[in-house]
């Protein structure tokens, strides 16, 4: 099987700060795939770096058979690409309406309400706040609206930076099973990355641990989940 | 009473011009965070656009006025923001990522770069025209006094609105408008949502151009004059208007246009004609100890 996202020797630099030393990795279609990190270890630069924002800076990215490393963001977003960013970035001064039809910038509108109804499907509570402004939702609402933003240009590949971050457990859990349920249901392919390491092993098929910029290990969710050492650097403490 | 009616008609009308160049100011500095010094240098060319195309119809022949009006609004906009799209992609997009002074300092040169171009290609001289729209209608009488409403000023104070309206809606309803508030948002996310920002940058230069063009076209008709010189004044007047009403912000520039031209017109009638820029400035001055955000401007923005 081939890839739909693979990198090779990618480095990126931040200013003169090496964020990103080599990394090779690889997301097969429909796989859901995490990237688990301690603070600072370059999960979210590796994140915007396919997105083209830094570039990167050596190795080659490639989607769908495409380079894609050269490429301007909008360009490489265009492709079937979606990210649901660090910090959720909803536009504050939008409502939730607006901010799901940027979702879907580009694509027409009678396609863009039809997805808008499966995004709703999905997180209800979303067609509850339609007119409210971005800015004046909950952080949970907020995760919801930036996952239901990044779908609204149905993505072949999602890439979901932390979205458990700062987030009450049972929102957690909602906004795994709708991911575990997209995956399923329509094949969605995501790169998933988290700091919260148990919840994300669990769902993912594969996952790889990023420290410094480089991968240590990777392998199937369930057999990281079983080492000692990943149990020590990133599970003890709580779940 | 009679006296402050003929003021408020005057100090609308010259409100409603900055305020249209106010605009152009306060997006650029919406999107980009950056104050557009050769704004109002656009402006000026606007006018000497219009002034050239005005010329050049009477030459050809077209008498109809509100024909000749029409090819030149259109006329001086479209060249006017070609400048405003060169001016972007020369001077300040390369610079984007760069310090932040530096596309400031970049649009000080382009300022300086369109006046010496103006003052080169037509002359130093102050370039009169004759009035287009003559006329106009009395309104009220006092004493020996009457109240005149001219046709020129309904003019302008009509396609002010007309302008702004289309530029609302724009802004408001179309996907156009909505990539632009975006990339003013979160520029970083709109690209990561298939907007093209740079592109999306170089239409908001190109919009403001327009919209200072027109203000130009309404400047030369309104007042009859221009020379190279009047971009810095009534830019600075504008930039004033758009702080005034809170940078950032779109019915701000407007209205703090409209407050410029009130103030302005008042202190000249009332107080003294010398002193009317200094007034002006003053109440920038109160205005940003008592209100540092302006009149309708946000908190949050905190870009420079």
């Amino acid at each position: 099987m081939s890839a739909l996202l693979r990198l090779s020797g990618v480095t990126a630099y931040y200013g003169a700060i090496q964020a990103l030393k080599g990394v090779d990795l690889e997301v097969n279609p429909g796989e859901i795939v995490t990237l688990i990190g301690a603070n600072g270890a370059g999960k979210s630069t590796l994140m915007m770096t396919i997105c083209g924002n830094p570039r990167a800076r050596d190795g080659q990215i490639t989607y769908d058979g495409q380079d894609i490393t050269a490429q301007p963001t909008h360009a490489i977003m265009r492709q079937g690409i979606a990210q649901s960013p660090e910090g959720r970035r909803i536009f504050p001064r939008m409502s939730v309406h607006e901010n799901l039809l940027m979702g879907a910038h580009g694509h027409p509108p009678s396609e863009a309400e039809a997805t808008m109804q499966e995004v709703f499907a999905l997180f209800p509570r979303l067609l509850e706040r339609l007119s409210q402004r971005g800015g004046t939702l909950s952080g949970g609402e907020q995760q919801m609206l930036a996952i239901g933003r990044a779908l609204m240009s149905r993505p072949r590949l999602l890439l979901l930076d932390e979205p458990s971050l700062g987030l009450a457990p049972l929102v957690v859990r909602h906004i795994f099973s709708a991911i575990r349920e997209l995956n399923r249901r329509t094949g969605l392919t995501v790169l998933l990355v988290e700091q919260n390491a148990y919840q994300a092993l669990r769902l993912a098929h594969r996952g790889y641990v990023l420290v410094n910029g480089a991968i240590t290990m990777a392998g199937p969710g369930a057999e990281l989940l079983a080492r000692p050492e990943i149990r020590a650097a990133y599970l003890e403490g709580g779940h | 009473m009679a006296y402050a009616l003929q003021q408020l008609i005057n100090g609308v009308t010259l409100g409603m011009i900055y305020g249209l160049i106010a605009v152009g100011y306060t997006m650029v500095y919406g999107i980009i965070g950056m104050i557009n010094f050769a704004h109002g240098d656009i402006f000026m060319v606007g006018a000497f656009l219009s002034l050239i195309a005005l010329t050049g119809l009477a030459a050809l022949g077209i008498s109809s006025v509100p024909l000749a009006l029409a090819i030149t609004l259109v006329f001086a906009a479209g060249l006017a923001a070609l400048y405003g799209w060169t001016v972007e992609r020369v001077a300040y997009r390369p610079l984007r990522g760069s310090f932040r002074l530096a596309p400031l300092i970049s649009a000080i040169g382009m300022s300086i770069v369109l006046q010496n171009f103006v003052q080169v290609s037509q002359g130093a001289r102050v370039k009169p025209m004759a009035a287009l729209i003559p006329g106009g209608m009395p309104l009220m009488r006092d004493g020996t006094f009457t109240v005149q409403l001219s046709w020129m000023q309904i003019a302008i104070v009509i396609t002010t609105l007309v302008m702004l309206a289309a530029f609302t809606w724009l802004v408001t309803r179309t996907p156009l408008g909505r990539a632009m508030r975006a990339c003013e948002q979160d520029l970083k996310m709109a690209g990561l949502l298939g907007i093209d920002t740079d592109r999306t940058i170089s239409l908001t230069f190109v919009i403001g151009a327009a919209l200072a063009a027109v203000a130009g076209l309404l400047f030369l008709l309104y007042y009859g004059v221009i020379d190279f010189f009047i971009g810095f004044v009534a830019g600075v007047k504008a930039f004033t208007a758009a702080v005034l009403g809170g940078i950032g912000s779109l019915p701000g520039a407007v209205l703090g246009g409209l407050a410029i031209g009130l103030i302005e017109t008042f202190w000249s009638a009332y107080f003294s004609v010398q002193y009317k820029d200094v007034a002006s400035f003053s109440i920038l001055v109160l205005v940003l100890i008592f209100m540092p955000t302006g009149i309708l401007g946000r908190a949050d923005v905190e870009k420079v």
